[in-house]
């Protein structure tokens, strides 16, 4: 009697580990709840006109979906090779070194906790406002901002999140009133008359065009994460790739075509002082004439959620980046500990919600504006940091894919091309975002307060890498495991193979 | 390997027999050839007493079990579970199978309420690993770069264990231990449960809450449920050496983060120390043991099996 050998060629294995895997769309889904839809039609693109007073919002959307296209194409290639695949400082490790991927985590943590701190100001800006409206009450948007990271806060420990259809019928909706609006604005043009003026690539190359494309990438950021999921798609070769591909180009569509809509209803030439006495609400105050109450108010209340949605998404980004990082032992290993019951990454996610309470703090105390120097600023500077990650990254995909080792069946196009194109596209939109960053905090050219942000990224940078040639001499092991995340643990074990493990010494076994 | 006793896991531990009782000769069957000439070593101020009987063993386990959680066991009848009691036995092997994954549901969930204290599908990952682990230990399988081999078809004595010895000999192409981990997790909680209800160990509650059901497999005898922690938590306080089976269940408890649990309170040296007594174990069970606490804490990053718990 024995074990029967083996029966058939087909996997059960497989064919079972398959019916828990995902599909295309529920990806998409997933990431496009952290883009937030209408957080950034409604906030990012009139901010960014107000801000910056560049017209050219529109195109500068459709611009950066370009680029990251050709981003994702090299980005989801190489999300198959390497592990913890959600997280851009493992591809730099990878392909460019462990020293810099260090630096890259310190400013992907960075720019990821920046952006979700920016997001608190939106969000209580807005809440405050819509209670004013609808029920009267004065409250201070740093009592909203607060409620906001009190819910966060133990959301965060408790590692709760909105289901996901939840979460897809609210991104429907979301997308269905930002496209709604934008159709209300279109059929009730300025002067009678449709302009395709912001949509004019002659604005690429016009002043403050910069600003507008930093903008514009902090209204794709969250596209990223479809990586996660190379290991648990149903089909590991396309499916990521389609939903990433997806994802970028439904959010830059989407984005383009509403912003380009509130300029011509506005009028071109007027959208920079509409946007600058209406902010966040000129979306909706352009079709309130032409819609119902209720569709408006319907608007602003998704917008709310929406706010939510993205603060809730970033704060678990945010934790699990620490997580990785303190599983690597790169960071104090604390912080790779989870809640033991709910498997929440507790330290990452206390380590964030303090963070934001500090920051917010101090906005309440020196009295600075919510929408544009807490929401606006911090949300475009950490969509500056996570321009620096996909800049090195598609650098480090080349250089990945330049081994020969690594080359496989990759086509040039995906190894070489499109990286080549992305990263020449994201270095010229990063060199015009640091040139004009005066344009896009509003200050003048020769403030010191324009080189706060960039320079945060390198001090971020340099100690990150100091800290890894610390790390080299100092802990080998833990160096060994940089860029493994959670998989740091099996790197000592994983011997070439042909060899086999050295046995343990004296023991009883 | 000697002929099996098909029924010797499920048939042999009553209630009043508490589980440890069997493991005591373990590692017999499948001897180690390096331990087969060797020596006792010397006790921990202890003579070898390989006959040390089943009835003191459960009376030690009764005593020492009861008033152990959270904190350290007077451990004056020293627990059974010493290397010297069968490592190096000349007496002749009883076939007895390491019911690792039966220990680390006890682990796992409380005493006497049978309340899980492990996130569903981290408990899920550990006990699929334990199942794996029993194969491992019994030189079943092996773990080589990543990948689960399978080296031999002779019928484990366990239903479970032969259950999966047959899925894993039964795939063509042979897979990573991730793989199975992740295929066996999906099943892993439901299925030691049940072995636990063959053997007697625990008895199934259900309660209904608004509109689901929820099933809870409450231990009969809260001091068998306990006696894994009352051991672990006694010996490794105490700096004490483990044997092979309560090693790679330390091992186990540490991928799952359920040494925190455990040691709560504990100085950090313990967990140091753990951790080193835990490095000593053979390859095949170390890849094991880090390809489990790899896929835990992957678990986390990316959500497994709920993606809408992330975005």
């Amino acid at each position: 009697m024995s074990v029967p050998g083996p029966r058939t060629p087909t996997s059960d294995v497989s064919a079972t580990l398959a019916r828990a895997r995902l599909g295309v769309w529920p990806v998409v889904f997933i990431v496009m709840a952290a883009a937030a839809p209408l957080t950034v039609v409604a906030g990012g693109a009139t901010t960014g006109y107000a801000v910056t007073g560049v017209t050219g919002i529109p195109i500068a959307y459709l611009a950066v979906a370009v680029a990251l296209g050709l981003f994702s194409v090299g980005y989801v290639a190489m999300s198959r090779r390497v592990v913890n695949s959600g997280a851009f400082y493992s591809y730099v490790s990878r392909g460019l070194g462990r020293v810099p991927g260090v630096g890259a985590s310190f400013v992907a943590v960075v720019a990821y906790a920046t952006m979700q701190i920016g997001l608190y100001g939106g969000f209580g800006a807005v809440l405050a406002g819509r209670l004013q409206d609808w029920l009267g009450w004065p409250v201070p948007w740093v009592v909203c901002a607060f409620a906001a990271w009190a819910v966060i806060a133990i959301l965060g420990v408790r590692r709760i999140d909105f289901n996901g259809r939840v979460l897809a019928v609210i991104l429907l909706v979301e997308i269905a009133a930002a496209a709604l609006f934008a159709v209300v604005h279109l059929t009730h043009p300025a002067d009678g008359r449709i302009t395709i003026d912001t949509l004019a690539p002659s604005h690429l190359i016009g002043a403050g065009i910069g600003a507008a494309l930093v903008t514009a990438v902090a209204g794709f950021v969250g596209f990223e994460g479809t990586a996660v999921f190379s290991e648990e798609s149903k089909d590991p070769q396309r499916t990521v790739a389609k939903a990433t591909y997806r994802a970028v180009a439904i959010i830059g569509l989407l984005y383009a075509f509403c912003a380009w809509a509130m300029s011509v209803a506005t009028g071109p030439e007027h959208i920079v002082e509409a946007a600058r006495a209406d902010g966040t609400d000129l979306i909706f105050t352009l079709a309130a004439p032409y819609v119902g109450a209720f569709v408006v108010g319907l608007g602003q209340a998704l917008f709310v959620t929406s706010l939510f949605a993205a603060l809730l998404a970033f704060h678990h980004t945010v934790a699990r980046y620490l997580f990785a990082l303190g599983r690597e032992r790169v960071l104090p290993a604390v912080l790779g500990r989870t809640s033991i019951r709910t498997r929440a990454p507790k330290v990452g996610s206390l380590v964030q919600s303090t963070l934001a309470a500090s920051v917010l703090v101090v906005y309440a105390v020196a009295g600075w504006d919510p929408i544009v120097h807490l929401f606006f600023w911090l949300t475009v500077a950490g969509g500056l940091g996570v321009l620096i990650l996909m800049t090195a990254t598609s650098i480090a995909v080349i250089a990945y894919f330049a081994r020969p080792a690594n080359h496989d069946s990759i086509s040039a196009w995906r190894r070489v091309v499109a990286p080549a194109l992305a990263a020449t596209a994201l270095l010229w939109i990063l060199v015009a975002t640091i040139g004009q960053f005066h344009t896009l905090l509003g200050v003048e050219p020769g403030d010191p307060l324009r080189w706060i942000f960039p320079s945060a990224y390198v001090a971020a940078a340099v100690l990150g890498m100091l800290w890894a040639l610390l790390l080299r001499t100092a802990k080998p092991d833990v160096y060994t495991g940089i860029g493994r995340g959670a998989n740091s643990v099996t790197t000592e074990l994983a011997a070439p193979s042909g060899q086999p493990n050295p046995a343990p010494a004296a023991s009883g076994w | 390997m000697q002929a099996p006793h098909p029924l010797a896991a499920q048939a042999t531990p009553g209630p009043a027999q508490p589980p440890h009782a069997p493991r005591g000769a373990m590692g017999v069957p499948y001897p180690d050839p390096r331990s087969a000439a060797a020596v006792p070593r010397p006790a921990a101020g202890r003579a070898p007493a390989p006959q040390q009987s089943r009835a003191t063993v459960a009376a030690v386990a009764r005593h020492a079990a009861p008033e152990s959680r959270g904190r350290p066991v007077a451990a004056s009848p020293p627990p059974p579970a010493h290397p010297d009691l069968f490592v190096r036995s000349t007496a002749p092997p009883r076939t007895r199978w390491p019911l690792l994954a039966d220990d680390l549901f006890r682990l796992a969930h409380h005493d006497t309420t049978g309340r899980p204290l492990l996130h569903a599908s981290v408990a899920g990952l550990g006990l699929a690993a334990a199942l794996l682990a029993e194969l491992a230990f019994t030189d079943a399988i092996v773990i080589e770069n990543g990948q689960v081999r399978v080296v031999s078809r002779t019928p484990p004595p366990d239903v479970l264990a032969h259950t999966v010895l047959g899925q894993l000999a039964g795939e063509v192409a042979g897979h990573t231990v991730r793989t199975w981990l992740a295929f066996l997790s999906q099943t892993s909680h439901e299925q030691v449960a049940l072995r636990l209800l063959r053997s007697g160990h625990v008895r199934v509650e259900t309660a209904r809450r608004l509109l689901t059901r929820s099933t809870t497999y409450v231990p009969t005898e809260s001091h068998v449920a306990a006696w894994p922690w009352a051991r672990l938590s006694t010996r490794l306080r105490q700096g004490k050496p483990l044997d092979r089976f309560d090693t790679v269940l330390a091992g186990l408890m540490v991928a799952t983060d359920l040494h925190r649990r455990v040691l709560d309170g504990a100085p950090g040296h313990v967990v140091a120390g753990l951790r080193q007594m835990v490095a000593v174990a053979p390859p095949s069970l170390r890849l094991l043991l880090s390809h489990t606490e790899a896929a835990v804490g992957d678990a986390v990053l990316t959500g497994h099996k709920t993606p809408s718990q992330h975005m």
